[in-house]
């Protein structure tokens, strides 16, 4: 595991807040944002839809799984993406098709 | 995928920017399995250095469209333009640009079946299949690197012409275009334009005839050989390689009659041909770069940008072939740029054609050569070239079965340092275990010279970090030169009580002293010391290296007059063989004439490293160059970094910092004032010149050493100058310049 040997990373890892006991309401309010998939719209007409991953104070947000597309475009696949809140317009969840679906 | 009905349309961007907010400063909240190194790992979307989607796509227009718009219907200005043009992007991939960012921008080249044009039609399949051969020896001569090349294409790239007929139809273009100007005055505008488009076709024609010459397609015998090859089989197979015809007519390894041809089939006779039109290449690229300016202009302040003002060419025509992150950026030069780039390439194909066939007398000459190339403003291809010119399977070359690697280096090891177990008289010759160690020891020597030859073909970073492993190697077959002298010592010294001289020892260590120079010209030449590191660097390059290489070239001429003296023709007096009597006489004398020049160059580098080092301690002590000191041994660590390759050496070519400060005396420099330290830089300098001026006598005089004596001469005149201002430095700079001929030996500048 290169992140757990390295110890820049190792450093970098607790500042991720785990499931704790002492965790604070604004942790656990915004955890209840995480693992679900968003639809995003930038500032440049784009949509990305990706499953939100983490999150800090500025609201820079990581999903993964994510692709874009350009209005009446195609959809290109991106992986993990990084987005700044200066460059988002709308924010929706995607709800799940079924209960039952992954 | 869930499609966009699932979507609840309620803007939740805000709620949740309000809840972000109330994090700490520097509080990352994330899944349970997140690491931070995914976040390292993904795109940043709207930076335009990582995010390729941060620009819209236009829709591709396509052949179709372009030819709507009158592609087919140019003039030949227009024509000229467009094929310029596709040239520059041609260059912006031979320089590491992807293809679908760069040629296949060109729609032409995308629809090639649906291009029915009299120049584009010949051109865009020729072009198509340059691009077949280029990635071929460049990915089979395995000296490129992701830097350099970009062998990946999203896309087949594939003519339905063969090659042979598309060169056919490049001529007949060539021809016609030139019949049909034949009546009009010759320098008219016109004829003149047309006459351009024609060098162009000649041009593509040239380079797929010379490149194709230079490195022969793969014959159905090297498939083959190559497809049934198994690196663990006994190598006893390759020694009973005769080719016999069975009743279903094929042979033992399953070739036909027809497969079994030669592997590589680069005909001598017609050598000849190659070579002319390797030079005709040249001038026609020369031609062309001259008559650049003929096709249609740029709209924007004539400036060619990415060639999307002409209609058949669509930059973002593959943007969705491309990854979504860290897109390369890609350089297109201008049409002149790119002309006088293929001038460059074209020259050095015509000296890979002409000369390079030429160097495989000795392993100097080889070797010499291929360094000399790369250093020569090389691209990856050319390099290629060489390489698969040369060996374009294994060790033999040319593809010559009968001449590996092996004669070179056995022709240089007899020529420099004569060894006992070669020389017919000597009873080393006749001792069979002797043989066998010789052989042994020729067998790692090879593989190590061809590892090193390839070496030559790579970048210079890449070839630096390669040097490395080489000298490590070369250090392990001193011991297989070493069985070889052990050997030739018993049984000479069973005849004799004469102790023969350490011949196979010696040119062991004569190219581990080349080796290691390269290394450190290589560092030089990358810009890799800085100005206070210079001290032990040019004290190692004259006190050691420099000094070895005298000894070395001093102990050649020994062995040489040894081996010439226990020769019987030498005291023959036989008229028969005076003739054979005089010419080895005229060539020991040859080689004693390279030997002494050799040496007196090496003395000449020494003086200047050694000026340059009392000249650095010098402006140490003035304060003009600072040297960091973190701790108490910060030089020591500096040093070991530097000489760690050479530490598995050992004794003479690795000097551990402890010795190197006994060695260099540099603690006692540091005491001695400034005035005197200068003083002795420049009679450094001075006897520099003396000795560098001296090898003009010599018929081998290269002009390196004219810039070499510059280099001299300068660093003499600015010594004087700091010697006389060393009073007055305070408002003054000085710095050490490493000019563009002379990468390895800086010039004093005081400003």
């Amino acid at each position: 595991m290169l992140a757990d040997e390295d110890d820049g990373f190792q450093i970098a890892e607790t500042l991720v807040v785990e499931e704790k006991e002492e965790e604070s309401e604004a942790c656990k309010k915004v955890r209840e944002y995480l693992s679900k998939r968003y639809e995003i719209h930038l500032t440049d007409t784009r949509i990305i839809r990706g499953t939100l991953n983490c999150t800090d104070k500025d609201a820079n947000m990581l999903f993964y799984e994510s692709d874009e597309r350009w209005p009446e475009g195609e959809t290109r696949w991106l992986g993990q993406a990084m987005i700044a809140k200066k460059h988002v317009i709308a924010m929706y969840e995607i709800k799940p098709a079924q209960e039952t679906s992954i | 995928m869930k499609n966009s009905n699932d979507t609840e349309k309620i803007d939740m961007k805000d709620e949740f920017f309000a809840a972000c907010q109330e994090l700490e400063l520097g509080q990352l909240v994330g899944v349970k399995k997140f690491k931070l190194i995914e976040a390292m790992s993904s795109v940043e979307l709207m930076d335009p250095k990582m995010d390729t989607g941060v620009k819209k796509p236009v829709k591709n227009l396509g052949l179709a469209n372009a030819v709507k718009n009158g592609l087919f219907d140019g003039n030949p200005t227009d024509i000229l333009a467009t094929i310029d043009a596709t040239f520059a992007l041609m260059v912006s991939w031979l320089e590491g640009g992807s293809l679908a960012q760069t040629l296949f921008t060109n729609v032409m080249m995308r629809e090639l079946e649906e291009v029915h044009h009299e120049i584009y039609t010949p051109f865009c399949h020729a072009l198509t299949h340059i691009v077949q051969i280029v990635t071929y020896v460049i990915t089979n001569s395995y000296t490129y690197e992701e830097e350099d090349f970009q062998a990946h294409c999203p896309f087949p790239v594939c003519s339905q012409v063969p090659r042979d007929e598309v060169v056919r139809h490049l001529r007949e273009v060539t021809a016609t275009l030139a019949q049909s100007v034949s009546h009009k005055p010759p320098n008219s505008p016109e004829s003149r334009k047309v006459l351009a488009i024609g060098a162009r076709m000649e041009m593509c024609c040239l380079l797929i005839e010379v490149i194709t010459w230079l490195v022969p397609p793969q014959t159905p015998a090297v498939l083959k050989v190559l497809s049934n090859f198994k690196p663990d089989e006994p190598e006893e197979k390759s020694e009973k390689e005769e080719v016999r015809i069975t009743a279903a007519g094929e042979n033992e390894v399953g070739l036909t009659e027809e497969e079994a041809q030669p592997p590589f089939t680069r005909s001598e006779s017609n050598k000849q041909q190659c070579q002319s039109m390797a030079r005709r290449l040249e001038t026609v690229a020369q031609a062309i770069a001259e008559s650049s300016k003929m096709g249609r202009s740029a709209p924007n302040n004539g400036e060619d940008g990415n060639f999307s003002w002409l209609s058949a060419i669509e930059p973002d025509l593959n943007k969705r072939f491309l990854p979504s992150t860290f897109p390369r950026k890609v350089d297109i030069p201008d049409r002149k740029t790119a002309l006088d780039y293929l001038v460059g390439l074209t020259r050095r194909l015509k000296i890979i054609a002409t000369n390079s066939l030429d160097t495989t007398q000795d392993l100097i000459s080889l070797f010499f050569f291929a360094r000399s190339f790369n250093f020569d403003k090389s691209c990856v291809l050319t390099r290629s070239v060489l390489q698969l010119a040369l060996f374009p399977l294994d060790e033999h070359i040319s593809g010559h079965p009968d001449k590996s690697i092996a004669e070179p280096i056995e022709v240089t090891l007899r020529e420099m340092f004569p060894p006992a177990v070669l020389d017919k008289n000597s009873p080393a010759h006749h001792d069979p275990l002797c043989q066998q160690l010789y052989n042994a020891f020729m067998v790692q020597i090879s593989k190590h010279c061809l590892s090193v030859y390839q070496t030559f073909g790579t970048n210079l970073a890449r070839q630096r970090d390669r040097i490395i492993v080489s000298i490590e190697d070369l250090g392990l077959i001193q011991r297989d030169a070493n069985r070889v002298e052990y050997r030739t010592s018993e049984i000479i010294r069973e005849n004799s009580h004469e102790a023969p001289h350490q011949a196979v020892h010696t040119f062991v260590l004569f190219n581990l002293l080349s080796l290691v120079s390269h290394y450190f010209e290589l560092s030089l030449r990358m810009d890799l010391f800085v100005p206070y590191e210079f001290p032990y660097i040019y004290w190692y390059l004259s006190d050691i290296l420099a000094r070895w290489q005298i000894s070395t070239l001093e102990r050649s001429q020994e062995m040489n007059l040894l081996a010439w003296k226990s020769n019987p023709l030498s005291t023959s007096v036989n008229r028969r063989t005076s003739k054979e009597k005089q010419k080895c006489e005229e060539n020991l004398k040859k080689r004693f004439q390279i030997n002494q020049s050799h040496t007196v160059h090496q003395f000449g580098m020494a003086q200047i490293a050694d000026g340059i080092v009392k000249t650095t301690i010098a402006l140490i002590k003035m304060r003009k160059i600072k040297v960091p000191k973190w701790a108490e041994d910060s030089e020591k660590q500096r040093y070991d970094n530097r000489m760690a390759p050479m530490k598995c050496l050992g004794h003479p070519l690795y000097i551990s910092y402890e010795q190197y400060l006994i060695l260099s005396k540099t603690n006692e420099l540091y005491e001695t004032p400034i005035p005197q330290l200068i003083e002795e830089a420049i009679e450094k300098f001075d006897h520099a010149i003396q000795q560098l001026v001296r090898l003009r006598e010599y018929p081998d005089f290269h002009d390196d050493e004219t810039i070499y004596i510059k280099v001299a001469r300068a660093n003499l005149i600015g010594a004087r100058l700091l010697l006389r201002l060393q009073n007055d430095m305070t408002n003054r700079r000085v710095d050490w310049i490493f000019g563009e001929d002379c990468p390895i030996y800086p010039i004093l500048r005081i400003t």
